[in-house]
């Protein structure tokens, strides 16, 4: 899965299979199972981006202060 | 012109303007208090007078409009910085305001009322312009001054509810005489620069005169223009500031601010936890229904098979050398019954998972036809160049076989 695609796209994605499993259960096994599968592999993606995650802080003040001192 | 020059008659302009330089020379600048009364605006509102007083006096004061940086009223208590001067053409005396200064609490509750109003007006505070915050947001920005305890507070948040984001500060100073400029630069540089999902201005609580930074119309207009959705939490809920109104969300506290920009690691992943329970649930029925549509239709075949099945171990019993032709005859058995499997791979597997004793009978059924069943028993195919052998004479000296046994493969020569 492309580690580029952001969280709140993923999570659209699994939301918006879901909603349509919900809508009609019985559609094409085929492609529903090629939706579950698509499912769980984000739902994974994702479970895995939010585990043992630290809070990253960055501060910027040299640049900050560089662009202040030019004016 | 010096006063030597007098003991001849001099013209009115000339006059006034001696009166004029002699009092800027002698007197010069001056800060005065007083309050405002007769605030009036001419030629189309550039110029700017009021008279400043006290109990028993009362001084002209004049002044442009674009070097007024707060909003005057009537009643305000102010500070005016200028020097005296009188106009050219009555020579009326009055102060040529170059700066003003709000005094005391009730000056500056005057000037935030009238602000606060003028930007309601103008629609900076409109609903409808308020964007909405991202719901999982990957960098948020903020902008407070360093030491703070409203960092501290904003990172124990984030670190605990969604420390999935990034945070990076832009350190600028809350109060005193450059915070308002420092915060503009702040704003600029984070949205242009950074550019995060959000952007939190924060700050712990103070006076009044400590929120002006909060409270100037500067700072207003450039939330309201920022391209990036901004959270505003200044000190504790009875405060409010400007900056407060124009935000695209107001919280309470530089905490709450970090938990309404935020939702919680836990949540998410139970919402997650939720979809696929939901996505197992509809596919579980959908496959539920594909397997009772198949056991009708299994129901109907199993006579058919079960006669072709007598027959098969007829077979077995009959010609138990000939393993190739009952491998082969099963074959045939299995393209009759082709389609149920090719129908019913997933409902197999479900029926397996779920309801094999429904249809354990089956598969038993199934297993007893298999060329593995019969392999098992101890026969064996054997094949040459993909042929199966049949007799002697399909093999010639030097052919490499391969024989099928139920658990795997040998490869021989013919010797």
């Amino acid at each position: 899965m492309p580690k580029e695609k952001k969280f709140a796209e993923l999570f659209q994605e699994l939301e918006s299979i879901t909603q349509k499993f919900e809508e009609r259960s019985s559609a094409d096994l085929d492609a529903s199972v090629k939706e579950f599968e698509r499912g769980l592999e984000i739902a994974q993606e994702l479970k895995t981006r939010l585990q043992d995650i630290e809070l990253k802080v960055k501060k910027i003040q040299a640049k900050y202060e560089h662009k202040e001192s030019k004016e | 012109m010096t006063k030597e020059n007098l003991v001849q008659p001099i013209s009115v302009s000339q006059c006034v303007e001696l009166v004029r330089t002699t009092l800027q020379a002698v007197v010069g600048e001056l800060t005065v208090y007083g309050e405002v009364s007769e605030l009036q605006r001419r030629s189309g509102g550039s110029l700017v007078f009021f008279s400043l007083k006290d109990e028993s006096s009362y001084l002209r004061c004049f002044m442009l409009e674009h070097e007024l940086k707060v909003a005057l009223a009537d009643g305000m208590e102010i500070r005016v910085t200028g020097y005296p001067s009188l106009f050219k053409k009555n020579a009326g005396f009055h102060m040529r305001v170059q700066r003003i200064e709000l005094v005391g609490e009730g000056a500056l509750r005057k000037q935030l009322e009238l602000t606060k109003k003028k930007l309601e007006h103008e629609g900076l505070f409109s609903v409808d312009r308020k964007r909405a915050l991202p719901a999982f947001p990957e960098h948020i920005g903020i902008i407070t001054s360093e030491d703070a305890a409203a960092f501290t507070d904003v990172k124990r948040v984030l670190s605990n509810r969604w420390p999935i984001t990034a945070l990076t500060l832009v350190p600028s100073q809350v109060q005193g005489g450059s915070a308002i400029k420092q915060l503009l630069r702040a704003l600029d540089f984070m949205a242009n620069e950074v550019a995060p999902d959000v952007i939190i201005l924060t700050r712990g609580g103070g006076s009044l005169e400590d929120l002006q930074a909060f409270n100037s119309e500067e700072l207003a207009r450039k939330i309201f223009a920022l391209h990036v959705p901004v959270v505003v939490g200044v000190g504790h809920e009875r405060d409010w500031t400007i900056a407060d109104f124009v935000a695209d969300v107001r919280a309470a506290t530089p905490s709450n601010a970090a938990e309404l920009c935020t939702p919680r690691t836990q949540d998410v992943l139970l919402h997650i936890d939720s979809m696929i329970e939901t996505l197992g649930y509809s596919l579980r029925k959908t496959l539920d229904q594909r397997a009772h549509g198949l056991f009708r239709a299994v129901a109907r075949l199993s006579g058919a098979m079960s006669s072709t099945l007598e027959h098969v171990n007829r077979m077995i019993a009959q010609v138990q050398f000939f393993g190739v032709h009952i491998y082969e005859t099963v074959i045939a058995i299995g393209e009759r019954v082709d389609f149920l499997a090719r129908a019913s791979y997933f409902g197999i597997k479900s029926m397996h998972d779920n309801t094999s004793e429904r249809f354990g009978s089956l598969q038993k059924l199934l297993q007893s036809v298999s060329p593995r069943a019969v392999l098992k028993r101890g026969y064996s195919i054997t094949r040459v160049k993909g042929k199966v052998v049949t007799s002697s004479r399909d093999v010639v000296k030097s052919d490499i076989l391969i024989t099928t046994l139920s658990d795997g493969e040998i490869k021989s020569e013919v010797t």
